[in-house]
């Protein structure tokens, strides 16, 4: 926009401005609104407010000095657990045969996060025992 | 990638004196430091510079140079005569933000000759956005005299000015996202408490700009307070969310993490995002 059409008809150019502020602030105002609106009833419809910690296999691999399992943990609950530790023993007829364990800083409510235990014995041959064992609140 | 861009400047023929060119790029390197400072003494943030995922930090970079040039027109303190001033003027603060990175790590024992290239690239990456922000504004005298800051000001539209408020909202977001207070803050916090923080966000916000800003000088359409709030402080604080969210992204924040988690974390980082988004269109 020249400075000589601002100048000449100060109406129209005040008009386009508005268009363009009242656009951007109905866009801004929808996406304000949706959040608290999705924190409001995130808020209003939770049900639990502690962890509920689960780990699954997620695959075996053999690397340099044993066998690399990785793990998927999740939580299941609305609660966010810190220093969260998984459990895994590798056990053939009701015997252990190996155990590890893995420390999660965080596992935040309703969310995954990725580790791996790595084993001497080869998990696919044992039966794998996957727990939780603790954890703090953050 | 590692040019020198003081040479560049040196060697071209300009109508600026040398002591003037050597000064502005001086003034890059201050700004730089002042404001990366805090980001290279984070060990969060020498961190991310091996485990934040490449294409989003070549995405970050590949950003980082038209916001500089954008930054250079709207809030550079010379009057920049055409856009190939602008993307030079991004480019050797770009470059000044590398040299400075580099350098500064080094000499913190930060950047070893046992680490790999890519270790080494990826942490003076990863402070490289803030650095240059740090150093186009520090260098806003780039060869070229300050006589005509007031008509700039003057001539400021409203998508400028939002420009600058997400400037200023990014700018704080990188200094806080890393850390992992900032994510901790998000977990010990309930949604109520999220709420709350999102409504103090807005507050703080228009009380910044109303309190320091709104004595009649703002060059938009005389709509009184109702529309400032409207048209600064909601869109100013949705561009701190969007920034946040960006951020968060960038950094790895939001992988496998519930929505509601993502949202917590947003207004976390939201709330120094928009006091930096006031402040920079009261600085700026």
């Amino acid at each position: 926009m020249g400075q000589a059409e601002h100048s000449r008809d100060r109406t129209q150019s005040t008009l386009k401005g508005a268009t363009l502020e009242w656009v951007v602030a109905s866009v801004a105002g929808v996406i304000v609104a949706a959040m608290l609106g999705f924190l409001l009833f995130q808020a209003f419809t939770k049900a639990d407010a502690d962890p509920d910690p689960l780990a699954v296999v997620k695959s075996v691999t053999p690397v340099s000095n044993g066998y690399r399992m990785e793990i998927s943990a999740r939580n299941k609950g609305g609660g966010t657990a810190a220093n969260i530790k998984f459990r895994a023993e590798l056990r053939s007829e009701g015997r252990s045969v190996e155990s590890a364990d893995v420390t999660f800083s965080y596992l935040p409510s309703h969310s995954k996060r990725q580790g791996a235990f790595i084993f001497e014995n080869d998990p696919r041959g044992y039966n794998v025992v996957l727990q939780a064992e603790s954890y703090t609140a953050p | 990638m590692d040019m020198d861009p003081g040479k560049a400047e040196r060697t071209e023929p300009g109508d600026k004196r040398i002591p003037d060119v050597l000064r502005g790029l001086g003034r890059g390197f201050g700004g730089a430091l002042l404001f990366a400072l805090p980001l290279f003494m984070t060990m969060e943030m020498w961190w991310l510079g091996f485990y934040i995922e490449r294409s989003r930090l070549v995405l970050l970079l590949l950003l980082n140079l038209p916001l500089l040039a954008l930054l250079s027109h709207h809030a550079g303190f010379e009057r920049t005569k055409c856009w190939q001033d602008d993307v030079r003027d991004g480019v050797i603060a770009f470059g000044i933000g590398l040299i400075t990175c580099g350098a500064i790590l080094s000499v913190l024992g930060l950047l070893g000759a046992n680490m790999t290239a890519d270790e080494i690239v990826g942490k003076i990456a990863v402070q490289t956005v803030p650095a240059s922000i740090g150093a186009l504004l520090g260098s806003s005298q780039l060869g070229a005299d300050s006589a005509q800051v007031e008509e700039h000001t003057e001539t400021r539209t409203y998508l400028s000015q939002l420009f600058l408020m997400f400037i200023g909202a990014l700018f704080l977001e990188l200094n806080v996202a890393p850390t992992e207070e900032m994510v901790l803050i998000s977990y010990k916090m309930t949604e109520w408490h999220a709420v709350a923080l999102i409504v103090l966000s807005i507050i703080v916000m228009h009380g910044f700009t109303y309190a320091l800003e709104f004595t009649g000088t703002a060059p938009m359409p005389d709509t009184g307070s109702r529309g400032a709030f409207f048209f600064f402080t909601v869109v100013g604080y949705a561009i701190a969310i969007g920034g946040s969210l960006y951020v968060l992204w960038t950094f790895g924040r939001t992988q496998d993490v519930s929505w509601t988690q993502i949202a917590i974390a947003a207004s976390v980082l939201g709330f120094p995002a928009s006091v930096g988004a006031a402040a920079a269109r009261l600085i700026l």
